[in-house]
């Protein structure tokens, strides 16, 4: 369990510590109250600090300790992905393949591109293309007819829950305003 | 006690009743859905709860968890697929009821357990809000700094099997809760020149994010929309058709009714008091439930072998937790698991700060939430009863429309709460946050209520600390803050030596007999 898996996320979190130490200097106060010896930088930099000793604490460990000797990897997947895999999960004793990461990937990508465009383009045609688009991320052309009536349907469904029970300001219509 | 009546009567107009129906329906279909439990529930229902009133709200998120924890449990039973960790057991016991023939039967017996703990949940929830709704005013600030820490410590601690990693998910958490206006200058801090961070992340796009959008991406990549149920589906119809006779014989479980009925008011009792403590939750309270009912059980040699105690004990638990939870969530303002951080999210939503302040000024809400925890448990007996004859079919439900229907919900809601497609973007940022934790095994439920507790951390601090002129003496000088101080770092210690010894007899022991995963 506890391997190189580690030294990432390690990394990674000790940059953000750092990071939240140095952003913390340029936070601007005056001391409005006199004998008050915390600022406002006081937490976030006690925090920054935490951090980077933890991180710094699971990059050794991750160096310093063997891999558990018992292992739900297969050590031929160790060595062919450079790093373990783990996946954490309760039953999840096969190893996750690599293009799984691919695909979470494109799921966000698709995620983000619906929030950009559902301002321009309006609720009913962003929608379905989202649900059809997820769809497609998860198992790719598979059954594509009821993919493309659960597109319909779904964002239909929504309309009424969103748009009228909710009395949301939400581009309906592609050029912006909503339409009732 | 006339708040009480007050809260009790809000919760019976038609409109209420119809909420905890919906509630109860909602959180039953989404429970029972393989992967989606109680917290991607009351996710979904987040955005409904925008204009309601506060009570209206309270009732459909507390139904929508009785509803969950119920569902959970229907299709671990009939397919032998646990609609969430915390049901796992059931599997274990139900479902081999189910392969013997006595499916009707372990239905039956999963549906009173629910009952039961609905109803005790709900006693134990008034039992104990009413003291602290008359002790927790005479906190000061240094006593909900400490109240607070112990509320950290213990998720960070028993959320992870990893010390070092809990913490740091927690003090990610703390950190992400810094962005905004200080607690006492209201200075800006980690703005970015990004006009909407000024107030502070929003909570339940924060929420949201690493729990509900977090878990979806992350079961993305574990492989679980790649599966199709619809084999153990056609499997458990054929099953449950020749067992059909057997839905009258509602009769059959009275024989073992004395056995069952200690089994369930051990769980309660058990669960109950494991969901006040923050950090354990719903998995981890079947789990101790189910290790320590071989102390009162009837027929311990029974356990693992489709024991009725075994299921009824386990349901009951899954249900009475969620009573213990809300009393921390509602009374301190500390929520003690991923849902509750959620729950609180909707509520602060609502412009409710909950904590010994709500009790003040609110108190016909613990009133409404005791009445909802109860009447949801009454709508559960006739809407489960024929919930559980036809919930194996939510197993076909194809997976990939599971997960592009949750993430749609999700990213509406996110747009729902006030109009801003900046909070869609800001829930992305979120779950994949929310994802990496998961991905390197980081508990989340610590960064999520770390998140949430961050801003009362800081202000009980520093209000400690200007109440004593400047000196961190007030967390020293006053017994109760001194005691609750200690008690947290004891925590910790007895913890840390706790997983080293627990490393090493796994060391020792070789085997993969890994400790049942705790959420």
């Amino acid at each position: 369990m506890r391997s190189r898996a580690d030294l990432a996320p390690g990394i990674v979190l000790l940059a953000f510590g750092i990071w939240v130490i140095v952003e913390s200097r340029n936070i601007s106060y005056t001391n409005l109250i006199g004998n008050d010896p915390l600022t406002p930088a006081t937490a976030p930099t006690a925090l920054g600090v935490l951090l980077s000793v933890l991180s710094i604490g699971l990059i050794v460990r991750s160096l310093v300790r063997r891999p558990a000797p018992v292992s739900t990897v297969s050590t031929m997947d160790t060595a062919k992905t450079g790093d373990a895999e783990d996946t954490g999960d309760a039953d999840g004793t096969e190893p996750v393949p690599r293009w799984r990461a691919a695909q979470v990937g494109i799921a966000i990508v698709v995620c983000v591109g619906y929030a950009v465009l559902l301002p321009r383009l309006g609720f009913v045609i962003t929608t379905p293309l989202l649900v059809a688009a997820l769809i497609a991320v998860a198992v790719g052309r598979e059954r594509p007819v009821v993919t493309t009536l659960i597109a319909i349907l779904l964002p239909a469904g929504c309309y009424p829950l969103f748009i009228a029970a909710l009395g949301l300001d939400l581009p309906v219509w592609p050029g912006g305003g909503p339409m009732r | 006690m006339s708040y009480f009546l007050d809260g009790l009567a809000a919760s019976v107009t038609p409109f209420s009743l119809l909420v905890i129906i919906i509630g109860v329906l909602w959180g039953m279909v989404v429970g029972a859905l393989p992967g989606l439990g109680l917290v991607i529930a009351i996710t979904l229902a987040l955005p409904f709860t925008y204009s309601m009133s506060v009570s209206d709200a309270l009732l459909l998120l507390v139904a929508t968890a009785a509803g969950a924890q119920f569902g959970n449990g229907v299709t671990a039973i009939t397919v032998g697929i646990p609609g969430s960790p915390s049901a796992v057991l059931t599997v274990v016991e139900g479902y081999t009821m189910f392969k013997r023939g006595e499916g009707g039967e372990a239905l039956f017996l999963n549906l009173v357990a629910a009952f039961i703990g609905q109803v005790l949940g709900a006693v134990g929830f008034v039992l104990l809000i009413v003291p602290l709704a008359a002790v927790a005013p005479s906190f000061l600030a240094p006593e909900m700094f400490a109240l607070t820490v112990i509320g950290l410590l213990a998720v960070a601690t028993l959320t992870a099997g990893d010390l070092l990693k809990g913490i740091s998910a927690l003090v990610v958490g703390l950190i992400f809760g810094t962005v905004g206006a200080d607690p006492v200058a209201s200075v800006p801090r980690f703005v970015l020149g990004i006009q909407e961070n000024y107030r502070g992340l929003d909570i339940v796009a924060v929420t949201v994010g690493l729990l509900g959008l977090g878990e979806l991406l992350h079961q993305l990549y574990t492989g679980t929309f790649a599966k199709s149920g619809a084999t153990s589906a056609a499997a458990a119809a054929k099953a449950l058709a020749k067992q059909a006779p057997q839905r009258l014989r509602v009769w059959a479980p009275l024989r073992s009714l004395p056995s069952v009925l200690v089994a369930a008011t051990f769980g309660c009792v058990v669960a109950f008091f494991i969901g006040v403590i923050p950090g354990l939750g719903a998995t981890a309270a079947t789990f101790i439930v189910y290790q320590q009912l071989r102390l009162v059980a009837r027929k311990p040699d029974e356990l693992g072998k489709g024991s009725r105690e075994g299921l009824v004990a386990q349901n009951t638990a899954d249900n009475a937790v969620v009573g213990g939870e809300l009393v921390p969530t509602l009374g301190l303002g500390i929520p003690g698991s991923g849902s509750m951080a959620v729950l609180m999210g909707a509520l602060v939503l609502q412009g409710i700060e909950p904590g010994p302040n709500v009790l003040q000024t609110r108190p016909e809400l613990t009133g409404t939430v005791s009445a909802g925890l109860v009447i949801a448990g009454l709508f559960l007996l006739p809407l489960g009863w024929a919930f559980s004859y036809y919930a194996f079919q939510l197993t076909r439900v194809w997976p990939a429309a599971i997960f592009s229907g949750g993430i749609s919900l999700i990213l509406l809601g996110a747009f729902a709460a006030e109009g801003r497609v900046f909070d869609i973007y800001m829930i992305i940022l979120f779950g994949v946050v929310g994802f990496l934790l998961r991905r390197f095994d980081f508990p989340v439920a610590a960064t999520a209520i770390g998140f949430v507790l961050s801003g009362l951390l800081e202000t009980n601090f520093r209000h400690g600390v200007l109440i004593t002129d400047g000196s961190i003496g007030a967390f020293f000088s006053r017994p109760i803050t001194l005691i609750l101080l200690l008690f947290a770092t004891g925590m910790l210690v007895q913890q840390w030596f706790w997983n080293r010894r627990r490393a090493r007899r796994r060391k020792d022991a070789q085997d993969t007999t890994d400790s049942p995963a705790t959420k």
